[in-house]
């Protein structure tokens, strides 16, 4: 398996540069790009512009493990607003161009979003239908969507078997789950996601969670890797179990008050540990 | 009408032609049978539901199963002894909730030494049991595990350290001993817990 974090965790002020070498000294073997999110990698980013991105994550000694994007929660393929749709269908199909740019075969997406007005299954039927069109792209692309379990933010998709069920229905082999680890929160528990969508998963994101913790407020269940509730031994034996060997993408929260760039060194060596299986 | 108790299923599993002591030991048993004894509470029936959606594949030996088994009278671990020595194998799955009182049994009769169960979920030390044999797999614990010893040729299941689950020869057919639960694991669809459900059945 092989290490990445998101571009999203440099620190505040860090060069697109400085963030690459950081990685690569902590011993990341990728990086996580997040369409949306920093200054460098916008929808107005064009692809000579993405090139120059790429020869730079080379000359870092890196690889791109997966684009994401942080702009679903706006933008979602499940919003009733045609114009919010269509613009959802837009940066997933760039996310898709970036990623062959960068020569890797995975993107990252939050597909539906629950809400008091937006009910659970016109959710449901929307993002099938995107889906089944988004896979026709995929599958051309030779990139995988993975659709992430924000199963607390997204009200939707709640349990494994419901995940596994959605991917059934959408029935394209170039879409599946892009499974967090730390988003199960006290709903579950993150190995029995594993077993039970492993065929299905595209990339696997790591962090820890604080079960206990109420989601209220500013009050983040968020934590380092090792500091919270997840049951890191079983998460390792059940990769293992469903023979995943992909990228492990560490999605962290940026928590130090102090020396920002600790954290991802910590980072790193929390998942050579889970990696190693020495726990 | 009187529903059938364990004791009668196993006398009449115990009287099938393959296992009658009327047979002649050298003559080669006429049909491949499995026979499930399942004791009449909630686990042992799972356990049994689950070794049973695996006998349309059918068998290569004449096996009796015992899922979730809570232990037997001496006289009846010896009919089962000789059933061994006769060319059946016998399937033994160790309960992880009833009273240990039964594996001295298994020691006296069967020739290896049960040990004290672990218990694996409450303190989350252990979660898998590693298969070594029909392939090297994971499937779920169940709460507690039951370790055995045995020589290392035997052993085809480790946990802590410990070895789960072995299987052996006895005469003309042989013991299995699930230190873990394994029928539960194939009724929740656990495709390797179905593979070495299949496995055990090709012995």
């Amino acid at each position: 398996m092989k290490k990445s974090i998101g571009d999203n965790i440099f620190p505040d002020g860090m060069s697109f540069e400085d963030g690459l070498i950081l990685l690569k000294r902590a011993g990341f073997d990728g990086v996580e790009l997040w369409l949306g999110e920093r200054p460098w990698f916008q929808m107005s980013t064009n692809d000579s512009q993405l090139r120059e991105l790429k020869r730079k994550i080379q000359d870092a000694g890196l690889e791109v493990s997966d684009i994401a994007n942080s702009l679903d929660w706006e933008e979602n393929i499940s919003s009733r607003d045609p114009a919010k749709r269509q613009a959802a269908f837009r940066h997933i199909e760039r996310q898709i161009e970036a990623a062959q740019i960068f020569g890797c075969d995975a993107i990252l997406v939050v597909a539906g979003v629950v809400t008091s007005d937006t009910p659970y299954n016109e959710v449901y039927n929307r993002c099938l239908d995107s889906l089944k069109k988004l896979g026709e792209t995929a599958a051309k692309a030779h990139v995988k969507i993975g659709a992430e379990n924000c199963c607390s933010e997204q009200k939707f998709l709640l349990s494994p078997r419901e995940f596994d069920r959605f991917l059934a229905d959408v029935d394209n082999p170039w879409v599946g789950i892009h499974l967090d680890v730390g988003n199960i929160h006290d709903t579950g528990f993150a190995e029995q996601w594993i077993e039970i969508t492993g065929p299905r998963i595209t990339r696997i994101h790591v962090k820890d969670v604080q079960k206990q913790r109420g989601r209220c407020g500013k009050q983040s269940v968020y934590t380092n890797i090792f500091l919270g509730d997840n049951n890191w031994r079983a998460i390792r034996d059940a990769l293992t179990k469903v023979g995943y060997s992909g990228w492990l993408i560490a999605e962290m929260e940026a928590r130090y008050r102090y020396a920002p760039d600790q954290q991802v060194y910590d980072t790193s060596a929390a998942m050579t540990r889970v990696i190693s299986g020495n726990l | 009408m009187r529903m059938q108790t364990r004791r009668d299923v196993l006398r009449q599993a115990l009287a099938l032609p393959f296992l009658a002591r009327r047979q002649s030991q050298s003559a080669p048993p006429s049909e491949q049978r499995v026979e499930i004894v399942a004791d009449s509470d909630l686990l042992s029936e799972e356990s049994a539901h689950g070794f049973r959606s695996l006998l349309k594949d059918g068998c290569a030996r004449n096996i009796l199963i015992f899922p979730a088994a809570r232990p037997v009278s001496r006289s009846r671990a010896s009919e089962l002894r000789d059933c061994a020595v006769r060319g059946a194998w016998i399937i033994w799955e160790s309960a992880p909730y009833y009273p240990r009182y039964g594996e001295p049994m298994l020691e006296r009769l069967f020739g290896r030494k049960v040990l004290p169960p672990i218990p694996t979920s409450p303190d989350r030390l252990v979660s898998y049991v590693r298969y070594c044999w029909p392939r090297d797999i994971l499937i779920r614990s169940f709460l507690t595990v039951t370790p055995i010893e045995c020589p290392p040729a035997e052993v085809i299941a480790t946990c802590c350290g410990k070895t789960v689950g072995a299987r052996w020869q006895l005469g003309r057919g042989g013991i299995v001993f699930l230190g873990a639960m394994l029928g539960p694991q194939i009724q929740a669809e656990d495709p390797h817990a179905r593979e070495v459900g299949l496995g055990l059945l090709r012995l």
